[in-house]
Order: C-alpha cells, then sequence, then structure tokens
C-alpha cells in the first residue's frame, strides 16, 4: 500500500480527488451533496485540519489525533 | 494501468522542459511514499517520489493528477491511502509504540475501554520519550490529557514508570490466583484507587517549587495513611528535581514523618526515592504487602 502525504497547496487537491468541499462552518461535506457532511468512524464531523489519515478504498477518514490513530492502527494489526 | 505507472508516465511526458524529473516508470515501480505539495521541485529520492510545485503549477496538470490521486484511492483499486496534516508520521509513531504488546494487551478487557486507549496512548509517549523525542512526548500527553482529564495523567505516569508492568499486572495474578469470586472486583477497586489517586506514586516536574513538591508530599502521605498505605514511591528527572526531592525527603526525616532513611535509587539525572511514613496513634495496621491498601 502506497502513502500519498499531500502538504501545503496540494491539499485541495486531495480534496477535490475525494469529491469533498467545506461548508459555511468549515467542515468537510460532498461536493455533490454539500448537505451531506462527512462523518468519522466514530460518528463525528471533521475540519480539514482535524484529519489525518483518508482509508483506502472506503474513503473513511481517521483524525490526527492520538486517540484515532491508535483506534485505526489496531484495527490494521 | 496502476495509478503509479500512469502516474510516472504523466510526470515524464511534463517533465520536458518543465521539471527536473529525471527517472523513468520501471524505477518509479520501487516507489512506496509520495509526497505533493511539500517542495518547489518534482524528484525521487530512493523510494519517495517528492511531486513539487513545478508540477502543480498548470491546472491542466493538477486536473490530471486529481484524476490519478481518483483512481488510486477508487474502493475498485485499494493502492493507496492519504495522509495530511502529519497523519502519516504519527501514525508511524502509534506503530513504532507496539501498542498491542503482550503487556499492553494484558489489560484489555480488565480495565475500562476508556482507560486501555489512555494505556495504549501510554506506550506512544513512553516510547517518544525513549526515542528523545521530548516536544512530541508532551504534545501527545497534554492532548490526551486535554481529552480524559488527569486520570490520563496519572496513567499516563504510572505507565512511564512500569507500574503496570511491576505492580498492576502481578496484581491481578496475585489476585486472579486466589480463584475467589470477586477478585476481579477487588482489582477494579484498587486499581481505581491507584489510577485516579496516583497512590503510590509523587511525580516532580521541573514547574514545582521546592515547598510545592513538599506540600505536595504532605497531602499524598495523608491520603496514603487513610488508605493503610505506608510507603510512597517518589520520582524525578533532571538535576533540578533530583535536588528538590532530597531536600525535601531530608526535611521529611528531621519532622519524623519518614519512618528510617529512604531507599534511594538514583542514576545520572532521575532519582526514586522510597518513604516508609512512620506510624501515628490509630494508622490503620501497615503492611509491606501492596495488596493489604484496601
Amino acid at each position: 500500500m502506497i502513502s500519498v502525504t499531500f502538504g501545503g497547496k496540494a491539499k485541495r487537491l486531495m480534496y477535490e480527488a475525494l469529491n469533498k468541499s467545506v461548508d459555511g462552518e468549515g467542515y468537510l461535506v460532498e461536493t455533490l451533496n454539500p448537505k451531506q457532511r462527512v462523518l468519522t468512524k466514530d460518528g463525528e464531523f471533521i475540519k480539514p485540519n482535524e484529519v489525518g489519515i483518508v482509508r483506502p478504498g472506503s474513503q473513511i477518514f481517521i483524525k490526527k489525533d492520538i486517540v484515532s490513530l491508535i483506534k485505526f492502527a489496531s484495527d490494521l494489526i | 494501468m496502476g495509478f503509479l505507472k500512469e502516474l510516472g508516465e504523466f510526470l515524464i511526458k511534463i517533465s520536458e522542459g518543465k521539471l527536473q524529473f529525471k527517472a523513468d516508470v520501471h524505477f518509479l515501480e520501487n516507489v512506496k511514499d509520495i509526497k505533493v505539495g511539500e517542495s518547489n521541485t518534482t524528484y525521487v529520492d530512493n523510494r519517495t517520489l517528492i511531486i513539487g510545485d513545478d508540477a502543480l503549477s498548470n491546472p491542466e496538470a493538477v486536473k490530471k493528477l486529481t484524476q490519478i490521486f481518483q483512481s488510486a484511492i477508487d474502493p475498485k483499486n485499494k493502492q493507496a491511502y492519504f495522509s495530511v496534516n502529519n497523519g502519516q508520521e504519527r501514525l508511524l509513531e502509534v506503530k513504532e509504540a507496539d501498542i498491542c504488546s503482550s503487556n499492553i494487551d494484558f489489560f484489555r478487557g480488565k480495565i475500562s475501554d476508556t482507560d486501555f486507549i489512555i494505556l495504549q496512548t501510554a506506550s506512544v509517549v513512553k516510547n517518544m520519550y525513549i526515542k528523545g523525542n521530548q516536544p512530541e512526548a508532551n504534545r501527545i500527553k497534554h492532548e490526551t490529557v486535554e481529552r480524559y482529564g488527569k486520570r490520563a495523567n496519572n496513567i499516563i505516569n504510572l505507565y512511564a514508570e512500569s507500574y503496570f508492568d511491576t505492580t498492576l499486572k502481578p496484581l491481578y495474578e496475585i489476585l486472579y490466583e486466589t480463584g475467589d469470586a470477586d477478585s476481579v472486583d477487588i482489582f477494579d477497586k484498587m486499581y481505581r484507587i491507584i489510577v485516579s489517586e496516583e497512590v503510590f506514586t509523587l511525580f516532580v516536574s521541573t514547574t514545582q517549587t521546592e515547598e510545592q513538591v513538599y506540600d505536595k508530599l504532605k497531602e499524598k502521605i495523608e491520603v496514603n495513611r487513610s488508605y493503610g498505605a505506608y510507603k510512597i514511591n517518589i520520582h524525578g528527572i533532571n538535576k533540578s528535581n533530583v535536588d528538590k526531592i532530597n531536600n525535601v525527603v531530608v526535611k521529611l526525616i528531621e519532622e519524623k514523618v519518614v519512618d528510617g532513611m529512604p531507599n534511594i535509587i538514583q542514576k545520572g539525572h532521575a532519582i526514586m526515592a522510597q518513604i516508609k511514613l512512620s506510624k501515628r496513634e490509630g494508622d490503620v495496621d501497615p503492611s509491606d504487602d501492596v495488596v493489604s491498601i484496601i
């Protein structure tokens, strides 16, 4: 599995590739359905600066905080 | 076509006279990491492909790259995962810490799910300290305490001093071996006391003055007496903390709060002083056995 890290202006490219936009309150939404906010696996809304990992295939958003990453890593092990 | 091959061919195509990028498609097959937008120029460094701003200046190129990355994360392909905001680096930190080691996993189901995740976090923090990355260790600790409160601070400190391995795990095993029906409940009760009060241990930080350490220790002594616990371990790292601990212990000996000379283990700028409290009239019977605290 190849990791693709986006930094600087390229972060926007990542969200475009995922068909995601940001709503008026700063949360990620589906570009094709802006009323539909993106949910994490824990059922939380998420802002672009909170994203750490986007899981392959399923577009599951993992927050960058340590607890979210531990849960994600535990699933992988 | 795999997305990596398509990506390589595209970069080679647009590199003509525009990019400094020099690589062939076969070479790119060894790439394991791709970093986009973190550099001015596009190049390959060992197994990392760096796509610089030079490849992103043309709107048409950005559009094509977007399409390629879309295919990479397509449910049918699952060839890549995306990372942003240092997510990849932090994930590696988590994996390095061995959060599912046997010593950690021992406590799965024996403590609450919340405490278990804090314990896993504690292993990441400890690993950061061992690697000498104190700023990152402090950042993770701060983030966890902010989320779970003082309890998280206690668990992280107890784990850092190996209390889960050296005290809590043997405690569970001793209780479990008794075969008594209430042994799990007793462990749970003792565990909660230890974790909520850090009952055996005082950790001295550089932000505390000597007077504050003295006051905190006196406070802990009274709490411990109420549990019938007459031993306290005082931990500190850094020369200033070692000096503070030594001075406070001397003062407590002079005040006859401490019974006899403390057992001090000191290595470099790390110290653990184990003090035994002198008995007062009306105290609960003291015992050397940790199990006696309930």
